[in-house]
């Protein structure tokens, strides 16, 4: 229902936008054809770049008699200087007073210099002027010699970056601690180093009209759904955006169901959980500039899933599992409940309870919804200046918080002390499901306002509105609540509980159609089920 | 394209079978108020005697397969009779609408929210079904199994608490009763819960497998027969004879839940079991009418129909009764049963003797598709 | 499109309005209501009325009464109050809803039932009939069907004025009492479901527990003894503590209770830790009819006099047998107490009815003759299955 309303107010606000993208003529001046002269190719970049501070253009002659000019164009600090100097300067302006003085460098020079003077590892040809600007405004170095049409392209991309470092979203006890970095290439090689395997595949592409971000397909060729892999390529295709600033920007524009508030496209900054996921069949997204990796498909269990439930014993984890779920129903039902039980159906609390609980609500002035509804708010503040703040001021704030909203606000008479329990548990449970925690907010709110107006039948109205929406839902053609609904009872060994490794033989089966064997039903001890018969 | 999206499983159906005949649990009263201590025996009875009604739709849906029950009108009586019938059905599974809206209307507003205005309940609990309907079958199906087992699991964890309270020998004495008790009590359990999952012809459209159709039917027939059996005898082993007073006796019987003062106040969880399943058979009656509207006047989508039939249940289950004590006259008197039968039974008899003597069957229509 | 977004537009208005508009149809905050713990129903001054009392839990003046409490104590070392924890209102009125009504324009909170776990009913009005006064209870919503029932000796209302001895509420008090299920024999548990069971059976007599208000050592107290019984809906007599036991050896459970038994001039205690009682109708090719009532019960010794080693093989051979026909006697005396008041309480009626329904057309009728003079075998079986932590008396061993 809502998808109207957010199309039309998509058209309305966009409209006044359209009329400025037709102005771009820059896009003819970009196609032009790299022309002979050197000073001609200099002067265009130039104007193209509009004369910005960080773009060097270092000019010199080489060759026999320094006949040869040429002009290295970079963009300072995104490109190794040492590279450039030892390996490209170097090898031009003396390695080439040894060629033979009378060869002639006008028709095949590039080709030469590309084959036999510069000593490294990556250079490409660029033809057009689009192609030499892209090629240094990713780092690398445009060569253009006069005489040639053409100018070269040589990586040498040397950017400060951040290290490897340790998650800070997703901590674990046990498993891997590195995290994806904002460089593709750091990201890359990260997955790469855990599926040491021919059949990953990484296919690139570039998106953004002005940012020209680069993003990477990961899947692994034969296991995901190839159907799967041919959506996402094309719905990436479709985007039409102007900049792409993280990975964010990616996914609301791919997902299935922008109008829902449940995110149908998974992110991590974990490689190992990547690769766990995309060694189910399903495709991750890497985006540069942030280390945070699209999955898709993306379904309502895997909140609940965690890569430690994979590292450690799995009977404690099942535990763990369990809570999770319990702690995800209280953080999106306990204040609509707790409203709703007080105020509708207080046969439902055992007597002695009732007596305390109203003596705890004497003389609180607002109602039980406005209470929560204070509460709740008073928390997703403190919550977000807690994000917000430097670290140092975060911990005072969470003194005042826990002092004032705990404390004095009861014995001031504001609130009632089951209401301080009730939202305090609400909170502590959000943490337990980080991923689903966007949706729990919002869901915990209409379940509140329902159980405020018609009680446990509003709350049991609120849900199955929930359910036939999440029950709707898709993410790139696999039910968003599979393996519950539909119900799929050999899946839900990885669901309810984390059934141990040996038993989860197959795939998921919503994600992959080819290799659904993940490995041999075998009890452990490994050696035993050979030798066990003799 | 979008028929292939909307395609079911045999086992969908089949869970949503069950799921439909489930929610009658709500309704056992008129079984008790005629059969007294003996309701399990017309639930057994009852069963029986919709197996032949049962046979009726699965013999149509074999000899027509892929088609729904409007479709097969306009195939077996020409276009204009066809009609008339389809108006008479689509007119039949509205009625089932509204009846069960004020169903689950009456639940709440006797249990649960004894103050608050019948429409306000109605406005929403009709909400979230036109919102189920128009997702269409794939997904109002594609959560019956999951309710299946939860009505399931919630059956069963009630009973087990139940245990120490029951009383097998109030089950007792079997064939006391005078014969037009056991007619009207198996009477009521055929066509008030089992022989009402007719609207299920409509579904059949969809349904991946079309052979699979007698078997969903069967098989959730089977399920929820087991668990409408199952509730009733429980209902009176610990009610007793008090059972045939109660509006709601599976109601009553979870607010009788004490074990340790631990377990206690189990009616909750079966509430809340009774609106899911309730919400359920509600959207695939409305799935059936609406449906049956926009294929009769040969609409390309019935979906925005839905909002409209949804508004006029809110009306017509308000107006539909006048009182719960109405409603309950209808019912004990057999009215409820005798005009169910018309549609249940009558109509798709002379549905299916007119296609046997106008010589469809299965093979020929596949023939000429 | 457009028409549908307005749709989808209206749709939306019209139930956020009803959502907000819809704020105080049910909706009850915890400091409007008034938590009814105890009712107690009497037969009024007025002809007709009857009288009815309420005790209310008294949450908000709760805090400031245990503070009262504790200053009271200290000063005076024994706390007679607690008088602020719960108070009981009272009024007259031709049945239970009108005396709701009126107790709305004396009280500002709403009464809320749901937590009622005690009715009392008076005597003299149990005496004229319950059905009129319980038809409430059975059919609104908020009463619990698994209240207990008593019938008080005297007036209901007198028992509410007890000061309860160990929770802040009188009917607290009780319904923890009946909550307990070791304890004595004579104390039988009947909550309202139970009771409404027996006014619907056309022969089964209902029956509930007695109620009174003893005074010990100048202060008031509780005690629950003993069987009221019912015909119809009318109090029809009582059962003393030890004719009620034999209920209960029948028609419950018992756990963990006490029974003397005397044996060769001394008496033993045996404690039942389980017992079970089960009626088998037998209708003889004469047309007479037989009750089989089976009870089978397991103790252990648990106290004796005397120095004979009671625990002895051949001694527990015989105080198994005087076991079981203390326990024959005492359902003898019960069966014949109500044989005396007419009142089929066991529920043979509807036993004979639920195993040879053919038969009990004829029966029906006489019930009220065949029950007088009915042949009710009873039949006992006792296991004793220990001697508690001694194997011998405390006496010198004899040679």
């Amino acid at each position: 229902m809502f998808r109207f309303i957010v199309k039309k107010a998509a058209f309305w606000l966009s409209k006044s936008q359209i009329k400025d993208n037709k102005k771009e003529k820059d896009q003819n001046e970009l196609q032009r054809k790299l022309s002979k002269n050197l000073k001609d190719n200099i002067a265009a970049i130039k104007t193209i770049m509009g004369g910005s501070s960080d773009v060097v253009v270092r000019e010199f002659c080489f060759g026999p008699n320094q006949c040869i000019s040429a002009a290295l164009i970079f963009i300072d600090g995104l490109s190794d200087t040492k590279i450039i100097n030892e390996s490209i300067i170097e090898p031009l302006m003396y390695k080439s007073v040894l060629v033979d003085e009378q060869y002639d460098f006008k028709d095949d020079s590039i080709k030469h210099i590309e084959t036999a003077m510069l000593s490294v590892s990556e250079v490409e040809r660029a033809d057009d002027l689009n192609d030499a600007i892209d090629g240094f405004l990713y780092g690398d170095v445009l060569l253009m010699i006069d005489g040639a049409n053409r100018g070269l392209i040589i990586n040498c991309k040397g950017w400060d970056k951040r290290n490897i470092g340790e998650p800070s979203g997703e901590t674990v006890v046990r498993g891997p601690r590195e995290s994806f970095t904002e460089n593709l290439r750091t990201s890359t090689s990260l997955l790469r180093r855990k599926i040491k395997n021919p059949s990953l595949m990484m296919e690139s592409m570039k998106l953004g009209k002005k940012t020209g971000t680069d993003v990477c397909i990961v899947y692994i060729k034969g296991l995901a759904n190839p159907e799967l892999i041919q959506e996402v390529k094309e719905r990436l295709a479709a985007i039409n955006i102007d900049s792409i600033l993280e990975s964010g920007y990616i996914e609301q524009y791919i997902e299935d169901s922008p109008s829902s508030i449940f995110a149908t496209i998974g992110n991590t900054e974990k490689p190992d959980v990547v690769a766990a996921k995309i060694l189910e069949g399903r495709v991750a997204i890497i985006v540069d500039g942030t280390p945070f990796v699209l999955t898709a498909p993306y379904l309502f269990i895997e909140g609940f899933q965690t890569a430690e439930d994979y590292y450690f014993r799995p009977y404690y984890m099942s535990l763990l599992r369990i809570t999770r779920y319990i702690a995800y129903a209280i953080t999106v039902m306990a204040p609509a409940i707790y409203v709703a039980v007080t105020t509708f159906h207080r046969e439902l609390i055992p007597t002695d309870l009732l007596y305390t609980m109203a003596k705890a609500r004497e003389g609180i002035p607002f109602s039980a919804f406005a209470e929560s509804v204070i509460m709740l708010l008073t928390f997703e503040i403190l919550r977000e200046a807690g994000i917000r703040l430097p670290r140092p001021v975060g911990q005072a704030l969470s003194i005042v918080g826990a002092l004032v909203i705990g404390q004095a606000a009861v014995s001031a008479g504001l609130i009632g002390t089951p209401m301080v329990i009730v939202i305090s548990i609400t909170a502590v449970s959000v943490f337990v499901i980080p991923s689903q925690a966007d949706s729990a907010a919002i869901l915990r709110l209409i379940l509140l306002v329902l159980a405020a107006t018609l009680g446990g039948f509003g709350i049991t109205i609120g849900l199955l509105g929930t359910l036939v929406h999440l029950a709707s839902l898709e993410s790139f053609g696999v039910p968003y609540l599979s393996p519950l609904v539909p119900f799929e009872s050999a899946d839900l060994k990885d669901t309810l509980i984390r059934a141990p490794l040996w038993l989860m033989t197959g795939r998921p089966k919503g994600m992959s159609r080819n290799d659904k064997k993940r490995r041999e039903y075998l009890v452990p001890p490994a050696g035993n089920s050979h030798g066990g018969d003799k | 394209m979008k028929k292939s999206s909307e395609q079911i499983s045999t086992v969908q159906l089949m869970f949503s079978v069950a799921c439909f005949i489930q929610a009658s649990t709500l309704l056992t009263y008129p079984i008790h108020g005629f059969a007294k201590q003996e309701a399990w025996i017309c639930v057994l009875l009852g069963c029986l005697i919709s197996l032949p009604i049962i046979w009726i739709y699965t013999s149509l849906a074999k000899r027509f397969p892929g088609k729904s029950l409007i479709e097969i009108n306009d195939i077996v009586f020409g276009s204009i009779v066809g009609k008339i019938f389809s108006v008479l059905y689509i007119y039949f599974f509205l009625n089932l609408v509204f009846l069960s809206s004020r169903d689950i209307g009456n639940f709440v507003g006797g249990f649960l929210l004894p103050t608050t205005p019948l429409p306000a309940v109605l406005i929403m609990f009709l909400l979230v079904c036109c919102w189920a309907v128009r997702k269409g079958v794939k997904t109002m199906t594609s959560y019956a199994k999951l309710m299946v087992i939860i009505a399931f699991a919630v059956l069963l964890f009630n009973s087990l608490l139940l245990l120490n309270i029951m009383k097998f020998s109030n089950l007792l004495p079997i064939f006391s009763l005078p014969l037009k008790n056991y007619l009207e009590g198996s009477h009521t359990t055929a066509m008030l819960p089992m022989c009402e999952l007719m609207a299920f012809l409509m579904l059949f459209p969809n349904l991946r497998n079309a052979k699979g159709s007698a078997k969903a039917l069967w098989g959730g027939f089977a399920i929820g027969a087991i668990t409408l059996f199952f509730n009733v005898a429980r209902d009176t082993a610990v009610l007793g004879p008090y059972a045939s007073l109660l509006t709601s006796p599976t109601f009553l019987v979870a607010r009788l839940i004490n074990v340790g003062t631990i377990f206690t106040r189990m009616e909750v969880l079966y509430a809340v079991t009774i609106i899911i399943l309730m919400f359920f058979k509600t959207s695939v009656l409305l799935y059936a009418a609406v449906f049956g509207i926009s294929q009769l006047l040969k609409l390309d989508s019935y979906k925005f129909l839905v909002p409209t039939f949804g508004a006029i249940a809110v009306i017509f289950a308000i107006a539909v009764f006048d009182s719960t004590m109405y409603e309950s006259y209808i019912a004990m008197t057999g009215t409820a049963s005798i005009y169910a039968t018309f549609f249940e039974l009558i109509l798709p008899v002379i549905t299916l003797t007119v296609a046997a003597v106008r010589g469809f069957s299965g093979k020929k229509e596949a023939v000429l598709l | 499109m457009k028409k549908r977004l307005k749709l989808i537009c209206t749709m939306l208005i019209t139930s956020a309005v009803m959502l907000n508009l819809s704020g105080c149809w049910d909706s009850r905050e915890l400091n409007t209501i008034g938590i009814v713990s105890g009712v107690g129903l009497d037969k009024a001054t007025t002809p007709d009325d009857i009288e009815m009392t309420v005790q209310i839990a008294n949450v908000s003046g709760e805090q400031q009464s245990s503070s009262m409490m504790s200053s009271q104590s200290s000063s005076n070392g024994t706390a007679s109050t607690g008088g602020s924890n719960f108070f009981n209102a009272k009024d007259t009125g031709p049945d239970v809803l009108s005396i709701l009504h009126k107790l709305t324009h004396a009280y500002s909170r709403k009464l809320y039932f749901s937590h009622n776990d005690l009715i009392i009913l008076g005597e003299d009005l149990a005496k004229e009939g319950v059905r009129d006064s319980l038809d409430f209870f059975a059919r609104s919503y908020e009463p619990r069907l698994t209240a207990y029932i008593f019938v008080a000796k005297g007036k209901a209302a007198d028992v509410f004025d007890v000061q309860p001895n160990f929770e802040k509420i009188t009917a607290a008090e009780i319904t923890m009492l009946m909550n307990d299920p070791v304890g004595s024999i004579d104390k039988n548990v009947v909550q309202v479901s139970d009771l409404l069971v027996g006014l619907i059976s056309e022969t089964t007599s209902a029956v509930a527990p007695m109620i009174e208000v003893k005074e010990q050592s100048g202060k008031k107290q509780i005690y629950v003894s003993g069987l009221a019984v019912f015909k119809k809906d009318k109090l029809v007599g009582e059962l003393s503590a030890m004719e009620s036991r034999g209920y209960k050896w029948v028609k419950s459970n018992i756990e963990y209770s006490a029974l003397k038994v005397d044996i060769e001039g001394e008496t033993a205690e045996i404690i039942v830790t389980s017992s079970k009682g089960k009626i088998t109708p037998q209708i003889n090719d004469d047309g007479s009819v037989k009750i089989k009532v089976e009870i089978t019960a397991e103790g252990s010794l648990d106290s004796q006099t005397g120095t004979v080693n009671l625990a002895e093989l051949k001694n527990a051979k015989l105080l198994k047998k005087a076991t079981e026909s203390v326990i024959k006697k005492e359902v003898e005396t019960t069966i014949n107490k109500t044989r005396e008041l007419d009142a089929d309480i066991f529920g043979f009626g509807d036993s004979i009815y639920q195993r040879h329904a053919r038969e009990w057309k004829t029966l029906k009728p006489q019930w009220d003759q065949i029950y007088k003079n009915i042949e009710v075998d009873i039949d006992v079986k006792v296991e004793l299955v220990g001697s508690g932590r001694i194997a011998k008396p405390l006496s010198p061993e004899k040679e």
